[in-house]
């Protein structure tokens, strides 16, 4: 069954509210006020659905936010 | 009144009654009442005696005569009392109408009667009827004394029950209750019983043992139980109460036996919450063909649905309210963005969150460009991106309107399901976001919730549209100047400069922003007719320079002043009433002075970036050719690249390249761009 995780939820906000943050888990823990052991596989799931970006590994991995991919086209042209 | 008492007294009216000491003993003869009916002191002991001469009382089934020593008889009828061990009744002791010589002639040739020969003559003689009367009326003592003690046991046991169940409604009132406990309690009171457990369900037509209590400690919790397998399968297909005994030999013992359980008896009991069944309560015994109790059974069922429903209502009440506050976040956090986009990203990465999607996109209308239509996507190929973004576009956007803002399923051609969503906000459809989902069952209890967040993305849509509206002049303003720009570009371009100027100079006379945008519009008005423009203009500071600017006697305003200051500045022949005015002076000052700045700019931005890369360069302890490696691995270019700009070997770009790493403290190339840049340093 699924189940809505508030961890989740905070964390994904936080970087929508500050996209152009970059940080590792622990600053990021310490931003939310949470463990880093509670943010580690919220952050590893969120890296997988590509919302976050994880560059490096271990400690000093650091976490960015992924913009959606864009793509547009012409109003008109859907309804030919 | 107590129970032994009861006994006591009844006992002692019979021996008086039928004229014999009487007493009740248990299985091993000690005595559960006082002997009653002794005639003389000594009689009690001598009764005593006798009783130790009885041979084996366990085989006694009913009320019989025993000659404890041939001729000196004894009356002995077992009282049944249930589930526990039987006690025995014994009276006497008696002598049968002429047998008194032989028996005392027999009592003095041996050992063991010649302790009673002197007490022969105390025992009564009786006539073979009196003794029928006697074994008889005993029989019916027996009986009284078994209903007593049955009917007593029935109350003990109910006492014990209600008990129980008042004990377990406050546990459930004061929130202490778990079923472990309640089987419990249950069990403990009901000796037939081996075992009990309980089986909740976990998909449609499957149960998981959840619970089970025994004394042998079976292997019996986690086991599954499908529908119409095995014993408990057939109460999930008929829903009703089942028992079955002498089941040794049932094939469908087989998973039982294999977990350590051999059950004779056993029994089943469905379990509904509000008509639907929800969990299997079941039980047996492994020593005999045991009889279950169907109404306690039941009201344990009922218990423990209670307890399920109140579980069952905390969940919901619990995840509501986990949603509501979660709700609260995501739209504070909506209302917080400034622009659409962004508040589109927070609908897509929620909606994944939520529904746990692999995949999401959102089609919406840009608010600056109506005629086309833009998708943001996470984890979708961008050629069915294409196809998919079209068919929403046609639904969505095509020329029939939307109605309702319901959402719905969508299976796609590659039997991909998604489960689309309009955002609205008062029949408008800005968008709709559409999620991969697994299946239908796990998103629906969550439709409410993505609803609500769907609106609250229409709200905050909404709310940015109003902000970015073009104020109604603007719109105008916007026309007329584009036509300035086909029509006579010349003029445009001075117009355009002047309102450059604008901004600048008026602040620094201390305009306001509304009359520094008054002015504004009045360069672009002023090239046109008055006719042209004048019902349309709606500003009232916009409205009353141009008023001031056509039809005012003197120029006594600072912000008409500054109009025919600058409508000069574009060509304009200047108002002669403006020829001494100070205000041209200080304008003239001011704009000499910006042109000083805008030539002065430069060079300090120059100087603060070399302090930028020197700052850096301090900070990290790096080496001028470090630093210049570092310039150009920022730049993206790799290790050849950035052997071949600096005119150096690819083995001296990786030896700085580690020196670089250790002092940034990161381990890769990417770690070490992150770090820089965070650290708030650009590259030039």
């Amino acid at each position: 069954m699924l189940q809505l995780n508030p961890l989740k939820v905070e964390c994904t906000l936080f970087f929508e509210e500050n996209p152009y943050t970059f940080e590792t888990a622990e600053g990021l823990a310490s931003r939310l006020g949470r463990k880093t052991t509670e943010l580690a596989m919220i952050l590893e799931h969120l890296v997988t659905v590509s919302i976050l970006e994880k560059i490096g590994d271990g400690e000093q991995a650091i976490y960015r936010y992924l913009q959606p991919d864009t793509f547009q086209f012409q109003r008109e042209a859907i309804w030919d | 009144m107590g129970l032994n008492k009861t006994f006591q007294n009844l006992q002692n009216g019979h021996a008086q009654l039928l004229d014999m000491m009487i007493l009740m003993v248990d299985e091993n003869r000690l005595p559960q009442t006082e002997v009653s009916y002794p005639k003389w002191p000594f009689e009690d002991a001598l009764f005593r005696q006798i009783i130790e001469l009885i041979p084996s009382p366990s085989k006694i089934k009913n009320a019989v005569f025993v000659d404890t020593i041939p001729g000196l008889k004894a009356l002995i009828t077992p009282v049944v009392t249930g589930s526990s061990k039987p006690f025995y009744l014994i009276g006497g002791v008696l002598v049968e109408e002429g047998t008194v010589e032989i028996v005392k002639k027999y009592l003095l040739e041996h050992p063991e009667g010649v302790h009673f020969v002197d007490h022969l003559e105390m025992f009564p003689i009786v006539s073979k009827e009196e003794k029928e009367e006697i074994l008889s009326a005993f029989q019916q003592f027996s009986e009284s004394i078994q209903s007593i003690y049955q009917s007593q046991q029935r109350v003990d046991v109910y006492q014990r029950k209600t008990a129980k169940t008042e004990w377990v409604a406050e546990q459930i009132s004061n929130e202490r209750l778990n079923l472990e406990l309640l089987l419990h309690q249950f069990k403990e009171l009901r000796a037939e019983l081996d075992f009990i457990g309980l089986a909740v369900q976990k998909e449609h037509e499957k149960y998981v043992i959840q619970h089970f209590l025994d004394s042998s400690h079976a292997a019996v919790k986690g086991k599954e139980i499908t529908l119409g397998e095995g014993f408990l399968g057939q109460v999930i297909v008929t829903e009703e109460y089942s028992y079955w005994t002498n089941i040794q030999e049932d094939p469908r013992l087989l998973p039982y036996k294999e977990c350590g359980l051999f059950p004779r008896s056993l029994f089943c009991q469905p379990i509904k919450i509000g008509g639907q069944m929800n969990a299997l309560l079941f039980g047996g015994s492994e020593k005999e063909e045991a009889q279950f109790d169907v109404t306690d059974i039941r009201h344990l069922a009922s218990l423990i649905g209670i307890f399920l429903n109140q579980q069952t209502l905390k969940d919901s009440l619990n995840n509501h309210l986990l949603q509501l506050s979660t709700l609260n976040e995501i739209f504070s956090a909506m209302t917080n963005v400034e622009n659409m986009k962004r508040v589109l990203y927070i609908l897509i990465d929620m909606g994944m969150n939520i529904l746990s999607g692999s995949f999401a996109c959102v089609l919406y209308k840009d608010m600056q460009e109506e005629s086309k239509l833009s998708i943001l996507s996470r984890g979708m190929k961008n050629e069915f991106l294409n196809h998919y973004g079209r068919d929403l576009g046609k639904r969505y956007f095509g020329r029939e309107n939307v109605e309702g803002a319901n959402g719905v399923f969508y299976q796609h051609e590659n039997g991909s399901l998604v489960y689309e969503m309009p955002i609205t906000f008062r029949n408008q459809v800005f968008g709709v976001l559409s999620i991969g989902v697994q299946n239908e069952e796990e998103v629906i209890p969550y439709i409410p919730f993505l609803s609500s967040i769907g609106i609250a993305g229409g709200i905050s849509i909404s709310l940015l549209e109003k902000e970015h509206a073009p104020q109604s002049d603007e719109k105008m303003i916007r026309v007329l100047t584009k036509l300035l720009e086909k029509q006579q570009p010349a003029k445009y371009e001075q117009s355009m400069q002047a309102i450059e100027l604008v901004g600048g100079f008026g602040q620094q006379m201390g305009l306001a922003a509304e009359q520094i945008h008054a002015i504004k519009n009045a360069i672009v008005l002023s090239s046109y007719e008055e006719e042209i423009w004048h019902d349309s203009i709606v500003e009232k500071e916009t409205k009353d320079l141009m008023e001031q600017y056509y039809r005012a006697d003197e120029v006594d305003h600072v912000a008409h002043k500054i109009l025919l200051i600058l409508l000069h500045h574009t060509g304009v022949k200047l108002d002669p009433r403006m020829k001494d005015d100070l205000l041209l002076h200080k304008f003239e000052e001011w704009e000499s002075r910006s042109h000083m700045v805008e030539m002065v700019i430069p060079l300090e931005e120059q100087v603060a970036a070399g302090l930028e890369e020197e700052e850096i360069k301090e900070k990290l302890n790096l080496s001028n050719r470090e630093m210049e490696v570092l310039a150009q691995v920022l730049n993206g270019l790799n290790n050849r690249d950035i052997a071949q700009s600096l005119f150096i070997s690819d083995h001296t770009v990786k030896n700085h390249m580690t020196n670089i790493l250790q002092k940034l403290g990161v381990t890769d190339r990417a770690q070490a761009i992150a770090k820089v840049y965070q650290m708030g340093y650009t590259p030039k």
